[in-house]
C-alpha cells in the first residue's frame, strides 16, 4: 500500500513538472485581415459579350468597424 | 458587438453583399470560410441559370424541343420559384413572357448598358393603366417533375426565372447560413435577412430612390427578405424613339406604365419580397397600395414622391421628389 502511494506521488510529481516545462509561445493576435480577390470573366459566343472584371474585398476582425447598411435597390 | 464579417462581390451583373456575424456553434466554419463557398455557390447559380448564356442549363431547357426535359436541382427549384411567383400574383409575375421580353429589346444581357432617363420615359409614356394577367396563364402549363428530375413545359415555351432569380438566390444564401448569429445577404438589392441577433438588433436596410439614386432612409428588417423593383435600370429607346422597359404587362406583352416607377416590398422570403414589389409596381398606385398592405412597402409614384404602405418600421422620407 505504501509503495502504490509513492508510486502514484512519484508519477503526480513527473506530470506536474512536464506541465510547468511546456515552452510558454508568445501570444499573437491578428487584429484585422483584409483579403482582395480580383475575377477576370470571359463569356464567350455571347452577343455583346467580353471580359470583365470584378474584385472582391473582404475583411474580418477584432477592429471596430462601422457597416455600411445593406440598401435595396433595383438592379 | 462582435466584428461581422462584410463581404461584397460581382455576379449576375450586381453587386453582391454578404454580412455575417460569428458562429452560433464552434464546429461552424469562420464567417470568411462560408463566404468563400457562398461566392462561389452565387457565382455557378448565376452560370447555370442565366438567359442569356448559350451554355447554360435554363438555355438547353429553352431550346429543348422535347416536351419533358430533364433538370438539375438547382434548374427545378428556379422554375419552381418562377412557378411560385406566378401562382401568388395570379399571373402577373409571369415567368413565360420571354418572347415578349425579346420582341421589345430584351434579348440580350443588358450589363454595361447605359440606361435611358427614366424621367424623359415617364414623360413620353402612354396613359397609365395597371396590367392585367394574360389569360391564357401558360405559365400553369409547367410542371415540376422532382422525382424523377424533369420539367415538362409545351415546347417553345420559353422560362425566364430572372423575375425570382436573385431573391432565390439570397433566400439560398441565407439558408446556408443558419449557424451564424446574423446574416444579411444582398443579391442585387434584393435582401435575405435572419439569425438570432437580427431579431435582437435588425438590420436597418436602406431604400434606394429610383430616380434621384438617393437614399429614402430605411426600413428594419429582423428576418424574412425585402426587395425593389423598378424602371430605372433595364429601361431603353426603340427604334422607333418610344421608352421600352423589362416589366411587362402579362395581357400585352408590352412594357407597362402603372404610374409608378418603383416599389420596395417586404416579405417572409427574399422571393416573396420581390415577387410582391413586382405586383405593386405592375399594378399602379391603388393595386399597390393593396398588395403591400400586409407585409408593408414604399412606393415610389412617376413624380418621384414615395408613399409608405402598411407598417413599416424605421424612417422613410415620404416627400422625396425627383432632382
Amino acid at each position: 500500500m505504501l509503495f502504490a502511494t509513492a508510486a502514484f506521488l512519484v508519477v503526480l510529481a513527473v506530470l506536474i513538472s512536464g506541465l510547468h516545462t511546456v515552452p510558454t509561445r508568445p501570444k499573437v493576435v491578428v487584429v484585422r485581415r483584409v483579403y482582395r480577390t480580383t475575377v477576370v470573366e470571359t463569356v464567350l459566343g455571347q452577343r455583346g459579350g467580353g471580359t470583365s472584371v470584378s474584385q472582391s474585398t473582404a475583411s474580418s476582425g477584432s477592429v471596430p468597424t462601422t457597416l455600411a447598411a445593406p440598401t435595396t435597390r433595383v438592379s | 458587438m462582435p466584428a461581422e464579417l462584410d463581404y461584397s462581390f460581382s455576379a449576375m451583373g450586381s453587386d453582391i453583399r454578404l454580412l455575417i456575424g460569428p458562429p452560433l456553434m464552434s464546429s461552424a466554419p469562420a464567417p470568411l470560410a462560408a463566404a468563400d463557398r457562398e461566392k462561389a455557390f452565387v457565382l455557378d447559380f448565376a452560370e447555370r441559370l442565366s438567359r442569356f448564356r448559350p451554355d447554360s442549363e435554363l438555355t438547353a431547357l429553352n431550346e429543348s424541343p422535347a416536351h419533358r426535359v430533364p433538370a438539375g436541382e438547382l434548374l427545378r427549384l428556379a422554375v419552381r420559384a418562377g412557378v411560385w411567383a406566378a401562382r401568388r400574383s395570379d399571373g402577373l409575375v409571369d415567368p413565360t413572357l420571354v418572347r415578349a421580353l425579346e420582341r421589345v429589346g430584351y434579348d440580350h444581357s443588358l450589363q454595361g448598358a447605359v440606361p435611358a432617363s427614366l424621367s424623359d420615359a415617364v414623360a413620353s409614356a402612354p396613359a397609365r393603366w395597371p396590367a392585367r394577367p394574360h389569360p391564357a396563364a401558360a405559365w400553369r402549363g409547367v410542371l415540376i417533375d422532382d422525382e424523377a428530375g424533369y420539367v415538362e413545359r409545351p415546347p417553345g415555351l420559353a422560362i425566364d426565372t430572372g423575375g425570382t432569380g436573385k431573391g432565390l438566390c439570397a433566400d439560398m444564401v441565407a439558408r446556408h447560413l443558419w449557424v451564424y448569429t446574423r446574416y444579411a445577404v444582398d443579391c442585387g438589392g434584393d435582401i435575405a435577412v435572419g439569425g438570432v441577433g437580427a431579431q435582437l438588433n435588425p438590420y436597418m436596410v436602406e431604400v434606394e430612390h429610383p430616380i434621384t439614386g438617393r437614399s429614402l432612409g430605411a426600413v428594419a428588417v429582423s428576418q424574412g427578405g425585402v426587395a425593389t423593383s423598378g424602371l430605372n435600370v433595364r429601361i431603353w429607346r426603340r427604334t422607333d424613339g418610344s421608352f421600352a422597359h423589362h416589366l411587362l404587362d402579362p395581357s400585352t406583352g408590352e412594357p407597362v406604365w402603372s404610374g409608378l416607377v418603383g416599389a420596395t416590398a417586404l416579405g417572409a422570403t427574399a422571393v416573396e419580397a420581390e415577387t410582391l414589389s413586382k405586383m405593386a409596381l405592375l399594378l399602379g398606385p391603388d393595386g399597390a397600395r393593396e398588395v403591400l398592405d400586409d407585409r408593408g412597402g414604399v412606393i415610389i409614384h412617376d413624380d418621384g414622391t414615395a408613399e409608405v404602405i402598411g407598417s413599416v418600421s424605421g424612417s422613410i422620407n415620404q416627400l422625396a421628389l425627383a432632382a
